[in-house]
């Protein structure tokens, strides 16, 4: 039995969406790496002013692509109407209140008068705070896809855990990329920002890698997502899957791994391999979030026992 | 209070449309979107195979997703059962399209004529009537509604498929069809509670 016509995937939402939540992600990522740098090693500053300030700017940036994406721009500031019921307000939410902590947080303690102690009581405080703002940002990305009942693939469970760990990764990515570009700075600093970001890189893409394939399995095994994994793993979306988003992430995992067991940690003092290897972690944040939004395929209408593919309309 | 709700009768359902142009002409909905629509699919194998028709709308669920899912209120659901969508709050994010499981809704981006470079008289008289950047979706043709009249689609079939009426009324036609000719809604598992029902086919 078939449709006479029929799409498969949502089309509602696209790349923009995709954007928005991996930027909200990385953002979100790059500061906790920030703060997790102040807590367990002091004395990294370069790391701490580029990661919390290189949050900020990605939070705004993908704000900006939700409001893009807005069919009324002008109205974006409704989306702040129902916390109570809606994922999207309450993201547009926790991103405010984010972006105010953070941006406190750069004036009271990092920038422009870089040299603050931000291991102080008030900066503490001020830095858990945002933290746990950053770590309801991760969280939403995960949620306001999981929300929609209809989208099986998009479980929440597995998306808050995968979107939380790919933010860390793409922001210490995002974090490298930054330092790499104006120049890594000389000296003791410079061996000890790279071991600590390469560590907490190559925890990340494990634990990402190990989440991904746990939810792609785990999603095959039901009869609504499994269309899905099968259009991301062998499908229309397989290339960006297996190129863009497996391939990257298993090229940076390495060359953290290397660098974080001291192997190769003098090839990150040049900035060209650094660049690269950030580049494309931070090609496979994005496209990670892409093909989960655009491989999400709705639950078949169940018309009195007898499932028919749900209907997608686009108009041309 | 009245509960509206509609019953679809697909025995009675010959798929030819009447619906669905109804729906367009009652509303004025632009090229391509289709608040109506009737799904043709083929059942059983040949030669025993066959096409049969499958009219869909907005269900105007008692718990509806895209409701939930509104990040701006602009989704209402009505104390008389009626899902609407007041586009002048409508934010355009399309989070309720992803979000219903009968895939009822249309986003309107831009205004686009059935010819090109000329517009109808009908589409120059009914250019406003939508706003670019919402949502929009079948409404039960709530200015009917409020006259006293059926809905397009139920006045327009010409097989008497379509029954429309008070969901909370046990003595209404549409309760006694239900309960007689055991109704049933589409996807009951996604817990949204349809106010349409349809009636079994072969």
């Amino acid at each position: 039995m078939s449709l006479i016509r029929r799409e498969n995937t949502q089309k509602e939402w696209g790349g923009k969406i995709a954007a928005y939540l991996f930027l909200a992600g990385a953002g979100a990522g790059a500061y906790l790496v920030a703060f997790i740098a102040v807590l367990v090693r002091p004395g990294l500053s370069s790391l701490v002013v580029t990661a919390v300030l290189l949050s900020f700017f990605l939070l705004i940036a993908g704000t900006a692509f939700l409001v893009f994406d807005l069919g009324k721009k002008s109205l974006a500031f409704l989306a702040f109407s129902r916390p109570s019921r809606s994922w999207i307000s309450r993201g547009t939410i926790i991103i405010t209140a984010f972006l105010l902590l953070d941006f406190v947080y750069i004036v009271t303690g990092v920038w422009p008068a870089a040299g603050h102690d931000l291991a102080s009581v008030p900066l503490l405080v001020l830095g858990s705070l945002t933290a746990a703002a950053a770590l309801l940002v991760l969280t939403y990305t995960g949620m306001v896809l999981g929300a929609a009942r209809p989208v099986e693939f998009w479980n929440p469970g597995f998306l808050v855990v995968l979107f939380l760990v790919s933010g860390i990764s793409s922001g210490i990515a995002g974090t490298v990329l930054c330092l790499s570009v104006y120049g890594l700075f000389p000296g003791r600093e410079t061996e000890n920002t790279l071991e600590f970001l390469a560590a907490c890189g190559a925890a990340a893409l494990a634990l990402e890698a190990a989440v991904l394939g746990l939810y792609l399995f785990s999603m095959s095994r039901r009869a609504p997502s499994s269309a899905s994994v099968l259009i991301v793993t062998g499908g229309s979306l397989s290339r960006m899957f297996w190129g863009a988003v497996v391939a990257s992430l298993l090229i940076n995992l390495a060359f953290d791994c290397c660098v974080a067991c001291s192997y190769s940690a003098s090839a990150l003092h040049l900035p060209v391999p650094a660049i690269a290897v950030s580049l494309l972690g931070l090609l496979s944040g994005f496209m990670l979030r892409y093909i989960i939004v655009a491989g999400g395929v709705a639950a078949p209408v169940n018309i009195g026992g007898r499932l028919v593919p749900a209907p997608r309309v686009t108009i041309s | 209070m009245v509960r509206y709700g509609m019953v679809i009768d697909l025995k009675r359902c010959i798929g030819c449309d009447t619906c669905t142009l109804a729906c367009k002409s009652a509303n004025a909905t632009q090229r391509g979107v289709l608040w109506n629509r009737v799904l043709k699919y083929e059942t059983g194998k040949y030669p025993d195979a066959k096409l049969s028709f499958m009219p869909v709308t907005c269900m105007h669920c008692e718990e509806p997703a895209c409701e939930q899912v509104c990040p701006s209120g602009a989704t209402l659901k009505r104390a008389d059962g009626i899902v609407s969508i007041n586009s002048d709050k409508c934010i355009g994010c399309r989070y309720c399209m992803i979000a219903c499981p009968y895939t009822a809704r249309y986003y309107f981006d831009r205004v686009r004529s059935f010819y090109p470079q000329h517009e109808t008289p009908f589409e120059k008289d009914y250019r406003n009537k939508h706003r670019p950047g919402s949502v929009q979706k079948c409404d039960f043709c709530l200015e009917r509604v409020e006259q006293g009249l059926d809905p397009a689609c139920v006045a327009a079939c010409p097989t008497d498929a379509r029954v429309f009426g008070d969901l909370d009324d046990p003595a209404s036609r549409i309760s006694l069809l239900i309960g007689s000719k055991k109704g049933f809604v589409l996807s009951p598992e996604m817990n949204t509670r349809p106010s349409v029902y349809y009636l079994p086919g072969d």
